[in-house]
């Protein structure tokens, strides 16, 4: 008997009727959401049509399409996608890891806490943006500033909200750790950490969006490549066909990186 | 019971330094727990009790006087101590199997006989079937239940109990306790029961010691037997001694 039959044959009718109510509950809302996007599409390319808005001004669905083909025949959009991509993997990985390293640090030294916390405050109200300058002359007008500006704009943020999580493990679970002899480093790989998980995961997922401020915000002032710079340029040139179809490639660049993480979180929430 | 001491309190004093100000929460507390034998600690809330299991697993060390394990004066964490809290405080991203473990993990004792206890503790008390269930599939009182084995897996000799029922609904408390009264009885352990329940410390221990308020010494110790032997949790709450034993320690409890 396969599984799937196994299952249906267990349950109740009450139970498949809760089931079919939930899954068509479901299905509403994605349909709902999806005719939400084709009207407002098919809105707003017949505003652009019908004179109703100014094309040059505000574009329109086909015309972003036909720039976004465009790019895609000539090769430059691949090329732009795979920079902004790779800077953004790289700040995102960075920027997590140092973020979580640091937290520990932070966690384990109550005396390195009390030093560091008043500077992570300031660093964190900073406009990361304002560092620009200083790191293109520090490292160069290369890719490499782009990565450390991602780094800079998710690396505090991921500081603070980890150390958050890690201060805020129930004390008495500690207190049963410390019971049975654990050393600081079992109490942060046995309790701290998987007690964290929701934490990190949440973090990676704002992270996402942290590093392609970096990104974008480092390709604005240095890049020659990449989709921040296809922004700038299209806004330059007063092609904002190109600086809407950079806008559309970023949402979707985001939300695939954002469902992986979610594809992750499960992966591991199954293996937990 | 017999009358071998495994803790000795001498001239206990515990003294907590804040900014502002310093607290005396103990003040020359003496008294012995004997071998096998099972204690309550009651006295007003904030008097120390929690801070007097803390002293006997090792966990913070007296401001001063001598605390003897087993005829040992105790520095550092007391190797034959483990806690149950208030809380079960199982970790729920581990199953009941990999929770009831977590003690032999942390000492590196985690090898196949041990491992075979653990589990034959489970099947003895009637958990073996949630071995793989997460806690969160558990009643609270099976949890607490968990709890005690997970305790029990890193065979101590003395078991520190805080408050461990309170969290629990009366019925519940009630079978649990006497539930677990009879485990720890079973296992030959010496239990110090912290508790703000006279009930529960009359019908659980053979003696009950009755702290003052801060900063605490020892008021009374009392002895508590009942005519009959082995007789429930429940039926010593239905015992005639029960009240009278009852009006002494509460006589005894300074009210404010």
């Amino acid at each position: 008997m396969s599984k799937k039959n196994f299952l249906k044959l267990n349950f109740s009718k009450e139970h498949e009727k809760f089931l079919r109510i939930k899954r068509k509950s479901s299905l509403k809302i994605t349909l709902i959401r999806l005719s939400l996007i084709l009207f407002f599409i098919i809105f707003w390319e017949l505003s652009a049509k019908f004179s109703l808005v100014d094309e040059f001004l505000v574009s329109s669905p086909s015309r972003i399409f036909f720039t976004i083909s465009n790019l895609a025949i000539t090769g430059k959009l691949f090329e732009d996608i795979g920079v902004t991509l790779l800077e953004t993997i790289v700040g995102f990985i960075l920027g997590t890891l140092l973020g979580i390293i640091f937290a520990v640090i932070i966690w384990w030294s109550d005396f390195v806490r009390k030093i560091i916390e008043p500077a992570l405050i300031v660093l964190n109200a900073l406009p990361k943006v304002a560092l620009g300058p200083i790191i293109i002359v520090w490292i160069g007008a290369n890719v490499r500033s782009i990565i450390v500006m991602a780094l800079l704009v998710s690396v505090i943020i991921s500081i603070i909200n980890i150390v958050d999580s890690f201060k805020n493990t129930d004390k008495e679970k500690i207190l049963l750790m410390k019971s049975f002899g654990a050393s600081k480093y079992q109490i942060l790989t046995k309790l701290i950490l998987p007690a964290s998980f929701s934490v990190l995961i949440c973090t990676l997922k704002i992270n996402i969006g942290m590093s392609l401020i970096g990104v974008i915000t480092g390709e604005f002032l240095v890049a020659s490549k990449g989709i921040g710079y296809l922004i700038v340029y299209g806004g330059q040139t007063f092609k904002l066909d190109l600086v809407m179809a950079g806008i559309v490639i970023l949402s979707i660049i985001a939300s695939s990186m954002y469902l992986c993480v979610v594809k992750l979180e499960k992966a591991l929430i199954k293996r937990r | 019971m017999n009358s071998k001491k495994i803790v000795e309190f001498r001239n206990i004093c515990m003294k907590y330094h804040s900014l502002k100000e310093e607290t005396t929460a103990l003040r020359n507390l003496c008294f012995s727990v004997f071998d096998k034998e099972f204690i309550t600690i009651v006295g007003p809330s904030g008097c120390g009790k929690s801070t007097t299991l803390s002293l006997i697993s090792g966990l913070i060390p007296p401001s001063s006087g001598e605390i003897f394990i087993e005829g040992s004066i105790l520095t550092g964490i007391n190797k034959y101590s483990a806690y149950m809290l208030q809380k079960d405080f199982l970790f729920d991203w581990r199953t009941i199997e990999e929770n009831i473990f977590l003690g032999l993990e942390i000492k590196k004792k985690l090898n196949k006989t041990n491992k075979k206890y653990a589990l034959k503790l489970l099947e003895k008390y009637g958990l073996k079937k949630f071995s793989k269930h997460r806690p969160y599939q558990l009643s609270g009182g099976m949890r607490q239940k968990v709890a005690l084995i997970r305790t029990l897996t890193v065979n101590p000799k003395i078991l520190l109990l805080d408050e461990p029922f309170s969290a629990l609904d009366f019925q519940t408390k009630i079978n649990i306790s006497s539930e677990i009264k009879k485990i720890i009885k079973q296992e030959k352990k010496t239990a110090i029961l912290v508790s703000h329940d006279i009930s529960e410390a009359i019908s659980l221990s053979d003696r009950v010691v009755v702290l003052s308020k801060r900063p605490s010494k020892v008021k009374k110790i009392l002895k508590i037997e009942f005519d009959e032997k082995n007789l429930s949790s429940l039926e010593k709450r239905k015992h005639k001694k029960f009240n009278f034993y009852f009006d002494i320690i509460w006589n005894g409890l300074d009210k404010t």
